[in-house]
């Protein structure tokens, strides 16, 4: 692998991420004394820059020396520098957090430097904005973020569009589900930058306790990427925009200049009814995500959560955009690990979206089956993106999308590591089988993330290390979800034990080592509102299985016991399933109906070799007629399969011998793996369906419903299902 | 009340299951084909999702007693270690941990297999005989603690809902049915009183408050089979009619001697009625926002259910007709409370501010109207037709075809006598083969992959885990 030195020009002053790295490894030091030798570098590295501005001070003694803090946006940091100090004295010195820089040089250089190495290379002048002009006001935490207002003097409403106005560097938050485009200027929202160049609306829904996302305007003046409605490709990938919403504007005869002509930049939108605020039918907690009342509605006052991308993750997504004219450029393959709650996720969606910026497309290996970027959990996945990634998971759309899943049955992969590498391996050269065939139409190669799970320690670390052998990254990131501000070491999180960095990860020469900070640590409290990995998953599933693929809208009202099924057969000639798989014990035939029955399985297309009978397997039926695969509950064979998404097996008809399944089920899928002569296997693993998904008061008359209980929980001793806690505290009097 | 994941599928399957673990009343352990069987059926459970703590360790503690091998020790061990681990460790509830022997306590668990557990995790492990009789223990604890009181407490928690269904909305109805009884005796006396004064000037206007607030609090009610877990939606109203009283107290309004005079009367009576029951829809309205909605749903469907069951033919319009029987009167009244209705919301009456009717709402049920013949459907189109000049202009076309085939009905019937057989047949055959085209269309959902049938069919809503029996 090509090593790469991450800042070249030596004239180019400390920039905002070299005081990042600077922290970084000043707080890797204190903790770790036998830091491995990546880090030692750009800590050298860091150290020789910051010792040469510390030089370059005197040549511009005309200016007065301003703090240059690690700005995030939207964070009052001179109320939380103030604070900071105050209360820890002695642990933090001055210069980690605050650094001098000439404030003329330092704009030159985000300006000036982008332009004369590529055109195309966006800016987030907002995101590294030096604090003097930021207008702040002495605010609580909770407000921290200078959202404006919407006000009659910046918006302004023709029928059902909303426009709003933007200065320079003005933020907006909004929450509902709604469409957007920008009329006039441009603005950045999560990374992807929009122009007004480009037609289309985009949807986005952003739900309360998520993170609200922020709408920034940027310099017009700025040359910036153009999401443009990208023609059909060989991926057949299709954007989410809405083109067909466009001709719409000129119903009102509007020229865009004409509409708040006093703004840089105008913003529309639209309320879009598609279904989703409507979750609460079938999750009692998801009410407070839609608490409000129109599907478009101003966050400004509502919201105490905003988006927010730490400045070292803007400069670090810079870096590698920037490093792309060089000659020994390599198409980027970067892994994304830390432990969990870091922002695996979020950073892997953040350098997404700036990715998209210069690439058509980008491939997004997904390998944490807890909280993928794709629902539902229990999967991991590689495909392609050609839009930028906006929202909290459950909330975007199932977009059709060249993809490969592969189902583990499972939210971790710690129940069968040995599967799971072979999944990866499988997702990773499909990736090199589509790099390959590009190279040789000589067609853009195209960058791949890895998102990684969050199992980090023990058993989580051998795994990471193979999936770096697998993979090969380029660059890696580790996210760290320790403080780097030590004033926020005492607030209590919600993770109480402490992460280490896999010792491999330093120790390995082939990539190139990047540690970036989490976001959790920015927010007013990291506890309040924060909606839980299970409750996240159950979020993901219900929006998976209650999404409505030929309306394209979720449908909540209708519940699963409810809506249409579809039915084929098992046995018989015309049977539409080959086979049914189910992990875990081997059991007997009698009972695989009632163990199948009622529950989340994963739909596969397998080769027809794959089902043959071997010594290790071999395909009985059941009194029922269910042909099972005999293999020791060992789940197929991910070289020859690959999965096609998640059903509920609602009904055993044995009138007709029929399944009939509940769920988004996308029969094109069905037809061409039947093209291709596969078999259609039902796999069943771990995955559990929710009650409430099971519900429907047209049947609570019912004196007795399949899989469920009344009250059995409350009657008995150990009658609960297992439950592990890990944050017990012993204390050492108390241990016997 | 409230609603679990379970494992097994139907009750008899559990009492099945604790049938191969336990021999019912009779001494001595099952045969061994029977305990086998117990601990198959535990582990194709296991593959549905977490299971009861009991049941796993029951399965766990039997499966290593039958085992006969040189591992058996170890198995032993091992059950009666998570045995105990997995009964106390979901009751360390404190955020320090609270020793073993205290929480074992609580739950009346020896403190012997505290001890054993112990034993076996940091010490010596004890010896086979030891490690046998502990789990028979283990597995005599379960049954008086688990498997004998969870099959016990289910059997009594069924009654049969049917029954308390009916039951309870009989007691809701005679509740509804005299409120409304009281309101009516009380305003034919008082018919001018003005029911909107403040609560403290009059007595009267107090037991009015009370009355309305009595009828809001019972519409509100959860219908008794609603368990807790069922999500509450306050922004639905389909959902407050199927989960709340509100249906069972609407459906009272609909009924004679409310929104429909006792006996057959004519329609010239409806102001007369109107004055005496609006101050009462009035303040319901509101006070419950579902109220007026869920009656004028109620009240288009009953129209629509009369509508179709009167021969148009025999009742052509009402002025001709001197007697109308008990039906055609309440679907004039019903017709008429509804006209009135839409007439108060279109246009905007600030006590119907929880209906709204858009424009297009009114067109459509014009629409609706247009398409029929009977005299009910005729009473909300003259009525409504003159709310929107613009409908009015776009339908008085139709308006105008409608009123005359009322008229020229009469004629039409000679017309009928010249039709031949063979005419009749054709047109039958024309209609037989629309039906066909509709019915093929709504059937395409049948798909056909390389001889592999996948196609929706048009079931029931039914449950989650059903089994159609051959």
């Amino acid at each position: 692998m090509v090593k790469r030195q991450r800042i070249e020009s030596s004239n180019v002053p400390l920039s905002a991420f070299a005081v990042r790295q600077l922290t970084l490894s000043k707080a890797a030091r204190k903790k770790d004394n036998s830091s491995g030798k990546k880090r030692s570098v750009s800590e050298e590295e860091s150290q020789d820059k910051y010792e040469d501005e510390m030089k370059t001070e005197g040549e511009f003694p005309s200016y007065k020396h301003t703090l240059v803090q690690v700005v995030v946006p939207g964070v009052d940091h001179r109320t939380k520098l103030h604070s900071e100090s105050s209360k820890n004295d002695s642990e933090i010195t001055p210069d980690i957090n605050r650094s001098k820089v000439n404030p003329q040089e330092y704009s030159e250089f985000s300006v000036a430097s982008p332009q004369t190495i590529s055109p195309s290379l966006p800016l987030n002048l907002d995101d590294e904005t030096v604090s003097e002009n930021v207008p702040h006001s002495p605010q609580s935490s909770n407000d921290a973020i200078p959202v404006i207002k919407i006000t009659e003097e910046n918006s302004f409403r023709v029928k059902d569009t909303l426009y709003v106005g933007l200065h320079k560097d003005q933020k907006l938050a909004m929450v509902g589900t709604f469409i957007f485009r920008s009329v006039r200027g441009k603005f950045q929202l999560f990374g992807a930058t929009y122009s007004s160049a480009c037609m289309s609306w985009f949807p986005l829904n952003a739900p309360l306790a998520f993170a609200t996302p922020v709408f920034s305007a940027i310099d017009n003046a700025l040359p910036a990427m153009q999401i443009s409605e990208y023609e059909e490709d060989s991926l057949n990938l299709r954007s989410f925009a809405v083109p067909s919403y466009s001709p719409k504007e000129h119903e009102y005869e509007l020229e865009p200049k004409d509409i708040l002509p006093n703004f840089e930049t105008v913003i529309a939108f639209r309320e879009n009814e598609n279904g989703l605020s409507k979750i609460a039918r079938v999750l009692p907690f998801a009410k407070r995500l839609f608490s409000f009342k129109n599907l478009l509605q101003d966050a400004s006052s509502i919201s105490n959560n905003f988006e927010i991308t730490p400045e070292s993750w803007c400069s670090f997504s810079n870096q590698l955009l920037f490093s792309t004219s060089k000659s020994d450029y390599v198409v980027p393959r970067l892994m994304v690990c830390g432990p969990k709650g870091s922002g695996k996720s979020s950073f892997s969606r953040y350098i997404t979206n700036r990715l998209l910026q210069q690439y058509r497309h980008i491939a997004y290996l997904d390998l944490d089956p807890g909280q993928p970027e794709v629902v539902p959990s229990g999967h991991i996945s590689l495909y392609y993106i050609n839009s930028p990634l906006q929202g909290p998971v459950f909330a975007r759309m199932l977009f059709p999308t060249y993809m490969l899943r592969l189902h583990l049955g499972d939210i971790s992969p710690q129940k069968d590591p040995d599967h799971y590498i072979a999944c990866v391996t499988r997702l990773f050269a499909e990736y090199k089988d589509y790099i390959f065939n590009q190279e040789i139409s000589q067609k853009e190669i195209i960058p791949l993330i890895i998102n990684c799970p969050g199992w980090i320690r023990g058993g989580g670390a051998e795994l990471l290390s193979s999936i770096v052998d697998i993979c090969q990254p380029t660059e890696v990131v580790y996210m760290s979800r320790e403080d780097m501000k030590s004033s926020h070491r005492e607030k209590k999180s919600i993770y109480q034990h402490k992460e280490y960095m896999p010792d491999f990860l330093s120790s390995r020469d082939e990539f190139q080592l990047t540690l970036l900070e989490s976001t959790w640590q920015y927010l007013p409290d990291p506890n309040v509102n924060k909606v839980t990995s299970a409750d996240n998953r159950m979020l993901g599933l219900l929006s998976y299985l209650y999404f409505n693929c030929n309306l394209q809208r979720w449908d909540f009202t209708t519940s699963l016991t409810a809506c249409q099924p579809i039915a084929t057969a098992f046995k018989g000639s015309s049977k539409g399933i080959d086979a049914v798989n189910i992990i875990g014990e081997p059991l007997n035939v009698n009972d695989v109906a009632k163990t199948i029955n009622g529950t989340l399985m994963a739909l596969y297309a397998c080769d027809t070799a794959s089902l043959d009978n071997s010594n290790t397997q071999r395909i009985v039926s059941s009194p029922e007629g269910i042909p099972l695969i005999i293999n020791d509950g060992l789940p197929l064979d991910p070289n020859t399969s690959h999965c096609l998404g998640l059903i509920v097996l609602r009904t055993i008809d044995l009138k007709r011998n029929e399944f009939h399944f509940v769920g988004p089920l996308n029969l094109e899928l069905i037809k061409d793996a039947y093209a291709k002569s596969l078999k259609i296997v039902l796999e069943r693993g771990r995955l559990e369906l929710p009650v409430y998904a099971m519900l429907d008061h047209r049947l609570a008359q019912y004196s007795e419903l399949p899989y469920l209980d009344r009250n059995h929980d409350r009657v008995a001793v150990g009658a609960h299902r297992r439950r592990v806690r890990r944050n017990i505290i012993r204390r050492s009097t108390f241990v016997g | 009340m409230d609603m679990k994941v379970v494992p097994w599928r139907l009750k008899e399957d559990f009492l099945y299951l604790m049938s191969c673990f336990y021999n019912e009343g009779q001494e001595g352990i099952p045969d061994l084909a029977a305990l086998f069987r117990g601990v198959e059926i535990i582990q194709a459970w296991s593959t549905r999702g977490r299971i009861p703590h009991s049941v796993e360790s029951t399965s766990q503690l039997v499966s290593s007693l039958i085992s006969n091998d040189r591992s058996q020790k170890l198995a032993l061990a091992v059950s009666i270690s998570r045995f105990v681990s997995g009964l106390l460790d979901p009751i360390q509830q404190s955020q320090y941990a609270i020793p073993m022997a205290v929480l074992a306590k609580s739950i009346d668990l020896p403190t012997y297999f505290v001890e054993l557990r112990h034993a076996i995790t940091h010490e010596e492990l004890p010896s086979l005989p030891v490690l046998r009789q502990a789990a028979q223990r283990a597995l005599s604890w379960l049954y008086d603690h688990y498997w004998n009181p969870a099959a016990t407490a289910e059997s009594e928690d069924t009654y049969d809902y049917t029954e308390t269904n009916e039951l309870h909305k009989f007691e809701i109805k005679r509740k509804v049915k005299d409120l409304l009884k009281q309101w009516r005796s009380w305003r034919k006396v008082n018919v001018s009183a003005n029911m909107f004064l403040p609560v403290e000037e009059h007595d009267y206007i107090q037991q009015f408050e009370a009355l309305v607030q009595e009828l809001v609090t019972t519409a509100n009610l959860r219908l008794p089979y609603i368990p807790a877990s069922f999500v509450d939606d306050e922004k639905d109203l389909d959902f407050a009619i199927e989960t709340t009283n509100l249906d069972i107290v609407v459906s009272c309004f609909l009924e004679k001697r409310v929104l429909i005079p006792s006996r057959t009367m004519p329609i010239s009576f409806f102001p007369k009625l109107k004055n005496v029951w609006l101050p009462l829809l009035q303040s319901i309205a509101s006070k419950h926002s579902f109220f007026l909605p869920a009656l004028f749903t109620t009240l288009w469907s009953e129209i629509l259910e009369i509508s179709q069951t009167v021969d148009s033919l025999v009742f052509l319009d009402l002025k001709e007709k001197e007697e109308l029987t008990d039906k055609e009167s309440a679907g004039c009244y019903l017709a008429k409370w509804y006209a009135y209705l839409m007439r108060e919301a279109y246009t905007g009456q600030p006590w119907t501010s929880t209906l709204s009717v858009t424009q297009t709402d009114l067109a459509s049920v014009l629409e609706i109207c247009l398409q029929r013949s009977d005299p009910f459907t005729k009473i909300i189109i003259d009525e409504l037709s003159i709310l929107d000049k613009e409908l009015e202009n776009k339908f008085s076309p139709l308006f105008q075809y409608r009123s005359d085939m009322f008229d020229s009905r009469i004629l039409d019937e000679q017309e009928f006598e010249d039709i031949t057989l063979e005419q009749m047949k054709t047109e039958l055959n024309k209609f037989s083969v629309r039906l066909n085209n509709i019915e093929a269309q709504a059937d395409s959902s049948t798909m056909e992959f390389q001889g592999h049938v996948w196609y929706k069919p048009s079931v029931e809503p039914s449950p989650i885990g059903q089994i159609i029996e051959s």
